[in-house]
């Protein structure tokens, strides 16, 4: 058979259009085909961004209840991690209970609890712009602001949990009388008063969403973002002092003149 | 991380002796040498570095080291920096995303007289018939699309498609062949906006792809070479996701899911997680999930 000949039945096939509405095709209407393979194109195609917005936050809700093991990870990690922080300063094993050395050390536990976090979120969202499952969600009519409001809903449902939780253990802590003897916990009063901790956990948890969601346009690779986003954190919260200490140990003398013109 | 302080008279000391454990160093400067709200905007551009400062500064509100903490934003500035790192971060997110759908500027493309004189009888008039009537008029509609790949090594550029002109109308099963490299790929990766045609137009149901694709993509659904599934979604979770998607009312959601369950048998396989299924089936919920709610459907085979 050579291309001239299959060109003629290219051309032949060409011809069905010809057919009119009403022909037999193989025993089945046209109408009955168009049934078959099109459902549910007799509803009201309105296609909202509520819609749109809560099928991706039910389907990271399914991925959480499928994956079970990961989701549990994935909550309760922070929650862990910041749970050992908030009962080693309170049993006095970071030094003196409530000293400003003690909490500073509390504070940075706490929120390297929050490290492997960055690893999760970043890992869905690149997997799937990679593996072309979110271009084929644009494809199929879902908005770009449905697609990330939907995800960012998703992971905050999940990441409030410890948050949440890790507030419930601090006011528990702020309220019992405190293990070690003239130690004191007015630092812990202090977190859980006015829900303070509630607030800043919860926001510092749509920040890192939303630096997951952004950082995760540079990563080629679902793994290279698991692997990167942590050292990517730390040095972003340690890079103003690297950068300030070059600039003035590397400038010297420059260095001390341009503060002096800043001033 | 920083911690300013006013009580130091010099400019940097590095590795407080105080500060340093944990490897972690606290800085001290000076706010008469520093431009110190700076650094304090800076301080706190890491998440993890904004979440401890916050956590720090909470301790020390009401407690007896409130006096050493008083170098560290204070509750509130912290809280609106989080929040408004957060709402920078999203806006990015939104327009870094946004870009490769952003709309394109139609460029028109005639073929020559003398091409034009020696195109086929059927295809002249396919050309006339697209060109005369409405992009509404066509569920699919090529119109004089034109695509160009750079040439390699000096070579001039490669026209993948010359001035296509192709309308398809509701209803119709459309079957595009052609020999290798004819352009049939190219075509249809255009529908998908994977290409940018450099010249012409394509509409879905009346709506420009180049220009709307927000509106066209509502009409379009694409079953690729491969399987795009989440593997650890079952059957009926993805039938929902893209129900949901296409906006199919709350009210016919489940009855339009087990409409396509029962349809393409995938009764037992319902609540299976798509990464356990077989090939085959696979396939099944793929084409059935780009179905759902629909008026054209490509599907793309080698």
């Amino acid at each position: 058979m050579s291309i001239s000949s299959l060109e003629e039945v290219f051309l032949s096939t060409g011809g069905d259009r010809e057919l009119p509405e009403s022909a037999d095709l193989g025993g089945e209407t046209k109408q009955s085909d168009d049934e078959a393979m099109n459902f549910g194109d007799d509803f009201d195609r309105v296609v909202t961004i509520q819609k749109q917005v809560n099928g991706l936050w039910l389907r990271r809700m399914a991925l959480a209840r499928n994956d079970i093991f990961r989701a549990i990870a994935f909550t309760s990690f922070p929650l862990v991690v910041g749970l050992i922080g908030i009962l080693l300063n309170v049993f006095g094993m970071l030094g003196t209970p409530g000293d400003l050395q003690s909490n500073i050390v509390m504070s940075l536990i706490i929120a390297a609890g929050y490290l492997p976090v960055v690893s999760l979120v970043s890992d869905g969202i690149v997997f799937e712009r990679t593996s072309k499952l979110r271009n084929i969600l644009t494809i199929i009519g879902l908005e770009p602001r449905s697609y990330w409001i939907g995800t960012f809903l998703g992971e905050y449902t999940l990441l409030a949990i410890p948050g949440l939780l890790l507030y419930i253990i601090a006011l528990i802590c702020a309220y019992v009388p405190p293990p070690v003897e003239e130690s004191r916990n007015d630092y812990l009063t202090s977190m859980v008063e006015g829900g303070k901790l509630l607030w800043l956990l919860l926001l510092s948890t749509a920040q890192l969403i939303c630096f997951c969601s952004m950082l995760s346009f540079f990563f080629s690779s679902p793994r290279l973002a698991i692997a990167t986003m942590p050292f990517f954190s730390i040095v972003l919260a340690f890079l103003p002092v690297i950068l300030v200490a070059m600039f003035w140990y590397g400038f010297g003398p420059l260095g001390e003149y341009l503060m002096k013109l800043y001033r | 991380m920083f911690i300013c302080t006013r009580h130091s008279n010099q400019f940097l000391h590095l590795c407080h002796a105080r500060n340093l454990f944990a490897g972690t160093d606290l800085v001290y400067f000076s706010d008469e040498t520093v431009p110190l709200n700076i650094l304090r905007g800076i301080a706190v551009c890491s998440p993890h570095g904004a979440l401890s400062i916050g956590v720090l500064r909470i301790t020390g509100e009401c407690s007896e080291i409130r006096s050493e903490l008083c170098v560290v934003p204070p509750y509130w500035q912290i809280i609106v920096i989080i929040a408004g790192e957060a709402i920078v971060f999203a806006i990015a997110t939104y327009f870094i995303d946004r870009r490769d759908f952003l709309p394109l500027q139609e460029q028109e493309f005639q073929i020559q007289k003398d091409e034009l004189s020696n195109l086929d009888d059927d295809v002249a008039a396919e050309r006339t018939s697209v060109l005369t009537r409405s992009e509404s008029a066509y569920s699919l509609r090529f119109a004089n699309l034109r695509k160009l790949f750079p040439g390699k090594g000096g070579q001039p550029p490669l026209e993948a498609v010359k001035a296509l002109n192709l309308g398809i109308t509701r209803g119709e099963l459309f079957g595009l062949l052609g020999a290798n490299g004819a352009g049939k790929t190219t075509a249809i990766l255009c529908v998908m906006r994977v290409l940018y045609p450099n010249a012409g137009s394509v509409h879905i149901e009346g709506h420009s792809v180049g220009t709307n694709f927000t509106e066209a993509s509502k009409h379009l659904g694409v079953v690729t070479q491969h399987n795009t599934l989440w593997e650890k979604l079952s059957c009926t979770d993805h039938l929902r996701l893209f129900a949901r998607v296409r906006g199919v009312p709350p009210s016919q959601l489940e009855a339009v899911v087990q409409s396509c369950i029962e349809r393409l048998e995938l009764g037992p396989y319902a609540n299976r997680l798509a990464g356990q299924l077989s090939g085959g089936m696979k396939r099944k919920l793929v084409m059935t999930l780009h179905s759902i709610n629909l008026m054209f459907s490509l599907q793309h085979s080698a």
